[in-house]
C-alpha cells in the first residue's frame, strides 16, 4: 500500500523542540498515523525529515516556520490527514503533558537532613516503615534528637533495647514498636481518637486500651492531655519497661497533669513493682489499670483497675475531686443492671461469638464472659489450652482478634478494613449452634472511615440466614467530634437491631449475660 | 580516623575556587598529555574493542579513516580489532569527550588552564548536529567535516584566542557557564546561551585575526547553527575545575563520572584515581520520530561530568522546558534539583538558579550519601542508537546506576575505617 | 521528651501516608521524609557509621 504525506508549513511561529517532538507523540497514537514529525525548518531538520520519508520537494520553509509532517498508510488517506492535521494544531495551542502546577507537586525531601531542613524544629518521627528496617530510621531519628512513635511492628526485641537504651540516653522518647495509638496536647496520631484535652494523662502498653480510655473519659466529660503508648513489649521482662517508667516520671513531674493512668496487659512484675513504686511516690493520684491483673487493693491514693472503663471512671472521678472507690462501685452496680437488660432482649440458645479488631478490647472481652461463661476459646486465648486450632474456625463460646499476624499479613488492618469481619459474622450465622455475636467498632483517625456500614452489610445477611435467632452485640469506641462520628456509626447499628453499649466491658457483659446457660 | 565532613568541605572549596580559562588550543599529539600515535581517547571508564558499544566502534572507525590508518570502515574494524591500536579514557589524559568521545592524534583540541591551581584540561570541537563522529557515524561526510574542522575551523578559532589572550582577555567559561544559567540553559542538553555568549566575546578577535572572510563566515555560520557548541567547553571547564579537588584523603567527594556506552564509572577524591564501574543505564528518554527503546544504546559520554561539576541535570531547575521531556511540569523540574541537594556536599558560590531564590546549584557529589538515601545523580543527556552511524535517537533524563557507587563506598569504607 | 509534651507535636512522618494527613487535618505541623530502603547492605551502613564517629 503506497503511503501518502501531509506537510503543513505554518509561517513564523516557533515552538521549543521538546513541545514539538510531545506532539508528535501523541499525533502517533492516532490511529493510522504511521510517521508524525513536527520540525522548525532548518537544514538538519530538512536531513531528519527526509530520513523520516518525506518527500520535501518544494517545500520551502526557512528556520523560523514550522513544518508539520505527516504520513499515513491507511486507505482514506485524505480524512486520517485531515483529522490528524487539526489534532496537530489542537496540541499545539495547548501541549499535551502540561500539567496544572498545583500545589500537591511540593518537594518531598528523601533524606532526613533535607527533611529537618524544611522543618528545623521538628520533635517527633512517626515511623511506619516495615519492621526490619524501622529500627536503624528509629535510630537515625534519634540521633537528630527527634522523640520517635513506632508504629512498626516485627522489630526485634534487641533491636527495640538497643534504640530505647540511645533515647532513654537523650531523653527522647521512643513509642513502639508496635504502637498504634498516641496523643500528644490533644493532637491523636496513628489509630486515635478526636477528644478534649484535660487534666488526665496516660501511659499505655496497649493501642486499644489507650483509645478505649481516651474516649470513656471523654464520655464522662473528663480530657487527656497526652496519650503515650508504649508498645506491648515495652513492660514484659526483656525490655524491663525502660520507656514506661520514663513516661511514668515526666508525666508525674508535670505541672499540666493531674491524674496519671497506667494501663495495658499484666507487665513483668518487676516492672509493675516499679511503676507501682514511682506512682505511689509521685504526690498525684494515679489509677493502674492491668487488665485481669491480680486485684491488690488500692492504696496511698494509687486505685488498682482490672478493666478499661473502670479504669476511666475511677481517673475521670479522680480528676473531679471525687472518690474513685466509690465511682468504682456506682460503675459495676450499673453493670449488674445489664442482667435486667439480657432478660428483657431475651437469651439465645447457644454460643458466644467475639469478632474484634482492637487486640486490647478482645482480651479484654474474654476477661469479662470468662467469669459468666467459663474458659473461651481464642487465636489469643487467656488460657493457652483453648487456642483455635485454626483461627477461621470457632469452636463452643470462642473471640477473635483479627488484628492478629495470620488475618494481617498483606492485608491492611482490620481496624481500616472491615471485610473480613463482616463476612465472618455471616459464616458465624450460618452455624445454627451460635447465638450471639459480639463486636467492636473502632473509630477515630487512621481507621476505616465507616466501619459500621460494611460490618452492617454482613449483619445484614446473617439476618437473612439465621432471622432472630443470634443477638447482635457492639461497642464504639469513639466519639461524635471523631471523622466517622460515633452517634451515626451507633444509629447505623442500631436501626439492624444491634444492641449497642457504652462500652466494650458493657458489651462483653451483656453478650455473654445474653447466652442461656443451662442451670 | 578521618575527619569526613573537613575532608569534603576542602575538597568542595578547592572545586569552587578553580577557575577555568580558555588558554589556547592545539593538535592532540602535541598538546594532550601522554597522547601517542596509534593511540585513541574515549569516553568512560576504560575499555576493550571487545566490550565496546556501536557507537564507539563507528566513532573509532571513523577517527582510523580520519588518520589515515585506515581506507574504509572494514580495514578501520580490522586494525582497532587487531590490537594495533591502543585505547584510553580521555580522562586518562585530562580529557573529556562527549558521546563516543573519541579523540585521535591529528585532531585540534582546546587547552583549558584552571588558573586558581595551574592545572590543564583538553577536549575537541564539538563536531555539530548530523552524521558526526561521537554519534558513531563513520561515512565520507563525517570525515570530510572533521577536516573541514581541522583545516578551517581550528586556525580561525585558534589564532581568535591566542590574540584574545594576548591581550589579557582568556575566554572566561566558568563566567559563561553562569550567565547562561541565567538564561535557560542547564549546560547538559541546553547550551544555546553559552554558545551564544562564547561566539560574541570571541568574535572582535576573530574578526581581528581572521583576514578570509569567506571563511570567517564559514565559522560563524558553523557556531550559529551548532547550539551545543558550547558543551565541549563547559566540559573541558568542568574538568579542569574537579581535578583540582582530587586526591584529598579521606573525602567522599566524586571527581569523575563517566560512561562509554556500556559501563558505568565514577572516581572519589579520597580514593584516587581508582575507577568504579557498573553496566551503564539505559536511557528511557523522549525519542526522536521513527525511534523506538530497542534502538537505544546504553548511556555514554563524558558529559556527566556537567552534573558533577553541579550543573546539567543538577540546575535543572534553570531550565523548566527540558522537563518536559517526561511530561512533568517546571515545579517538577525544580523537584529533581532539591532532590539533589540531598546527594551533595554543598551549594555552588557561583552557579545558582533563579527560580530557587537564586539558589546555588548542588555541588560535589557525596559517595556516602548516595548509598544511605539510595539517591543517585540525575543526568540530563542525548541517548544514541546502538548502531554505529544511526547517530541520536532521543533525548532526556537518565539515573545513574547504583552499584558502581555502592563499590566505592565499600572501598572509601575498607580504606578508612581504622580498626 | 519535654519539650514534645511542652510544645505539641512537630511531625516528621515516615512511612504511611495517612497519619501525616491526619496530622495536618488536626493543624499540627508534619512534613514527610520520603523514605526508601538504603541502597547499601546494614553492613556497609554500620561500617560507614562508625568512620563518621558513630559507635
Amino acid at each position: 500500500m503506497a503511503s501518502s504525506q501531509r506537510l503543513e508549513i505554518i509561517r513564523r511561529t516557533y515552538y521549543d523542540s521538546v513541545t514539538l517532538m510531545l506532539v508528535a507523540k501523541e499525533l502517533l497514537k492516532l490511529e493510522g498515523i504511521s510517521v508524525a514529525t513536527l520540525n522548525m525548518g532548518t537544514e538538519a531538520n530538512y536531513k531528519i525529515m527526509g530520513a523520516g520519508g518525506f518527500d520535501l520537494t518544494g517545500v520551502d520553509a526557512t528556520p523560523n516556520d514550522l513544518v508539520v509532517a505527516l504520513m499515513t498508510d491507511a486507505p482514506e488517506a485524505e480524512k486520517v490527514l485531515d483529522d490528524a492535521l487539526a489534532k496537530a494544531k489542537e496540541y499545539l495551542a495547548n501541549p499535551p503533558g502540561r500539567k496544572k502546577d498545583s500545589g500537591d507537586n511540593d518537594y518531598r525531601p528523601k533524606s532526613l537532613d533535607g527533611a529537618l531542613s524544611l522543618l528545623p524544629e521538628a520533635n517527633l518521627a512517626i515511623v511506619s516503615v516495615a519492621g526490619r528496617y524501622a529500627g536503624e530510621v528509629a535510630l537515625q531519628c534519634i540521633e537528630k534528637g527527634l522523640n520517635v512513635m513506632l508504629y512498626s511492628d516485627n522489630v526485634t526485641v534487641e533491636k527495640e533495647i538497643e534504640v530505647k537504651k540511645a533515647a532513654a540516653a537523650k531523653g527522647l522518647l521512643v513509642m513502639g514498636p508496635d504502637c498504634g495509638t498516641i496523643i500528644i496536647r490533644g493532637v491523636a496520631m496513628g489509630m486515635a481518637n478526636a477528644c478534649p484535652t484535660g487534666p488526665v494523662s496516660i501511659v499505655a502498653a496497649a493501642g486499644t486500651g489507650l483509645q478505649e480510655v481516651h474516649v470513656q473519659l471523654a464520655r464522662r466529660g473528663v480530657g487527656v492531655l497526652h496519650g503515650i503508648g508504649t508498645g506491648g513489649r515495652d513492660v514484659k521482662k526483656e525490655v524491663g519497661g525502660i520507656m514506661c517508667l520514663q513516661a511514668v516520671d515526666a508525666l508525674l513531674a508535670d505541672d499540666e497533669v493531674k491524674v496519671l493512668a497506667v494501663l495495658g496487659k499484666p507487665p513483668a512484675s518487676e516492672v509493675e513493682r516499679k511503676i507501682l513504686d514511682a506512682v505511689k511516690a509521685g504526690g498525684k493520684p494515679a489509677v493502674l489499670g492491668f487488665i485481669g491483673g491480680e486485684a491488690k487493693g488500692d492504696a496511698d491514693g494509687v486505685f488498682i483497675c482490672r478493666e478499661l472503663e473502670e479504669t476511666a471512671a475511677v481517673a475521670a472521678a479522680l480528676a473531679n475531686g471525687q472518690d474513685g472507690a466509690a465511682a468504682r462501685d456506682a460503675l459495676y452496680a450499673e453493670y449488674d443492671a445489664l442482667k435486667q437488660q439480657a432478660e428483657k432482649i431475651g437469651k439465645r440458645k447457644g454460643y458466644l461469638r467475639g469478632l474484634y479488631s482492637g487486640g486490647t478490647l478482645c482480651y479484654e472481652g474474654q476477661l469479662v464472659a470468662r467469669e459468666i461463661l467459663g474458659p473461651i476459646w481464642s487465636n489469643t486465648p487467656l488460657d493457652a489450652s483453648k487456642k483455635l486450632a485454626d483461627s477461621l474456625k470457632s469452636v463452643e463460646h470462642a473471640m477473635v482478634d483479627y488484628g492478629e499476624d495470620e488475618f494481617t499479613q498483606g492485608r491492611l488492618h482490620p481496624m481500616i478494613d472491615v471485610s473480613l469481619r463482616a463476612d465472618r459474622i455471616l459464616e458465624e450465622a450460618k452455624d445454627p449452634g451460635v447465638g450471639v455475636v459480639l463486636l467492636d467498632v473502632v473509630l477515630g483517625y487512621g481507621c476505616n472511615d465507616d466501619p459500621a456500614t460494611g460490618l452492617a452489610e454482613g449483619i445484614r445477611k446473617a439476618r437473612k440466614v439465621a432471622g432472630d435467632r443470634i443477638a447482635f452485640v457492639a461497642s464504639i469506641c469513639g466519639v461524635d467530634t471523631d471523622p466517622q462520628n460515633a452517634s451515626r456509626q451507633r444509629e447505623i447499628l442500631e436501626e439492624l437491631g444491634v444492641h449497642v453499649c457504652g462500652s466494650n466491658a458493657r458489651a462483653a457483659r451483656l453478650a455473654a449475660m445474653l447466652v442461656e446457660v443451662a442451670e | 580516623m578521618i575527619d569526613l565532613e573537613k575532608a569534603n568541605q576542602e575538597a568542595l572549596s578547592r572545586l569552587l575556587a578553580a577557575q577555568p580559562l580558555i588558554v589556547g588550543m592545539g593538535i592532540a599529539k602535541e598538546t594532550v598529555p601522554g597522547m601517542k600515535d596509534k593511540m585513541l581517547l574515549h569516553a568512560g571508564p576504560p575499555l576493550t574493542w571487545e566490550t565496546a558499544s556501536g557507537p564507539i566502534r563507528g566513532g573509532v572507525m571513523a577517527a582510523c579513516m580520519y588518520e589515515g590508518w585506515a581506507k574504509t570502515p572494514e580495514e578501520a574494524e580490522k586494525l582497532a580489532a587487531s590490537g594495533a591500536i591502543a585505547f584510553d579514557p580521555c580522562h586518562h589524559h585530562h580529557a573529556v569527550g562527549p558521546m563516543a568521545g573519541i579523540m585521535s592524534p591529528s585532531m585540534p583540541v582546546f587547552v583549558l588552564e584552571n588558573r586558581t591551581h595551574g592545572n590543564k584540561a583538553y577536549v575537541t570541537m564539538n563536531e555539530g548536529l548530523g552524521k558526526v563522529l561521537r554519534m558513531g557515524a563513520f561515512g565520507p561526510e563525517v570525515i570530510e567535516h572533521l577536516q573541514w574542522m581541522e583545516k578551517t575551523l581550528y586556525p580561525v578559532l585558534k589564532a581568535a584566542i591566542e590574540h584574545a589572550v594576548k591581550k589579557g582577555e582568556e575566554p572566561d567559561v566558568k563566567n559563561m557557564i553562569a550567565q547562561a544559567l541565567h538564561m535557560g540553559d542547564e549546560l547538559h542538553n541546553r547550551n544555546k546561551a553559552g554558545t551564544s555568549l562564547f561566539l560574541r566575546t570571541l568574535a572582535p578577535h576573530m574578526v581581528e585575526t581572521c583576514t578570509n572572510s569567506a571563511q570567517l563566515a564559514e565559522v560563524f555560520r558553523f557556531i550559529d547553527k551548532t547550539d551545543h557548541f558550547f558543551l565541549n567547553i563547559a566540559m573541558a571547564a568542568g574538568k579542569a575545575s574537579l581535578e583540582a579537588a582530587a586526591g584529598i584523603e579521606g573525602s567522599s567527594m566524586l571527581t569523575v563520572m563517566a560512561r562509554n556506552g556500556t559501563e558505568f564509572g565514577l572516581q572519589v577524591s579520597g580514593l584516587g584515581d581508582r575507577w568504579f564501574t557498573c553496566e551503564a543505564a539505559l536511557p528511557d528518554v523522549l525519542l526522536f520520530p521513527g525511534f523506538t527503546r530497542e534502538d537505544t544504546n546504553r548511556d555514554i559520554g563524558d558529559s556527566a561530568i556537567m552534573e558533577t561539576y553541579g550543573v546539567g541535570g543538577f540546575a535543572l531547575a534553570a531550565a523548566p522546558a527540558i522537563v518536559q521531556f517526561i511530561g512533568g511540569t517546571p515545579k517538577d523540574a525544580a523537584n529533581y534539583t532539591l532532590e539533589m541537594y540531598e546527594i551533595t556536599a554543598g551549594e555552588n558560590s557561583m552557579f545558582t538558579i533563579p527560580a530557587l531564590n537564586f539558589r546555588g546549584t548542588p555541588t560535589g557529589i557525596d559517595v556516602l550519601k548516595v548509598v544511605e538515601t539510595g539517591i543517585t545523580p540525575v543526568l540530563d543527556t542525548g541517548a544514541a542508537h546502538k548502531e554505529p552511524g544511526k547517530g541520536q535517537v532521543g533525548a532526556g533524563i537518565v539515573r545513574m546506576p547504583m552499584d558502581a557507587f555502592l563499590k566505592a563506598a565499600e572501598a572509601f569504607a575498607d580504606k578508612y575505617l581504622s580498626e | 521528651m519535654k519539650k514534645l509534651l511542652k510544645e505539641g507535636p512537630k511531625v516528621v512522618n515516615i512511612g504511611v501516608e495517612q497519619f501525616y494527613l491526619d496530622v495536618k487535618t488536626q493543624k499540627a505541623e508534619a512534613i514527610v521524609w520520603d523514605w526508601k530502603p538504603p541502597a547499601a547492605s546494614a553492613d556497609l551502613l554500620a561500617r560507614l557509621k562508625r568512620i563518621k564517629g558513630g559507635n
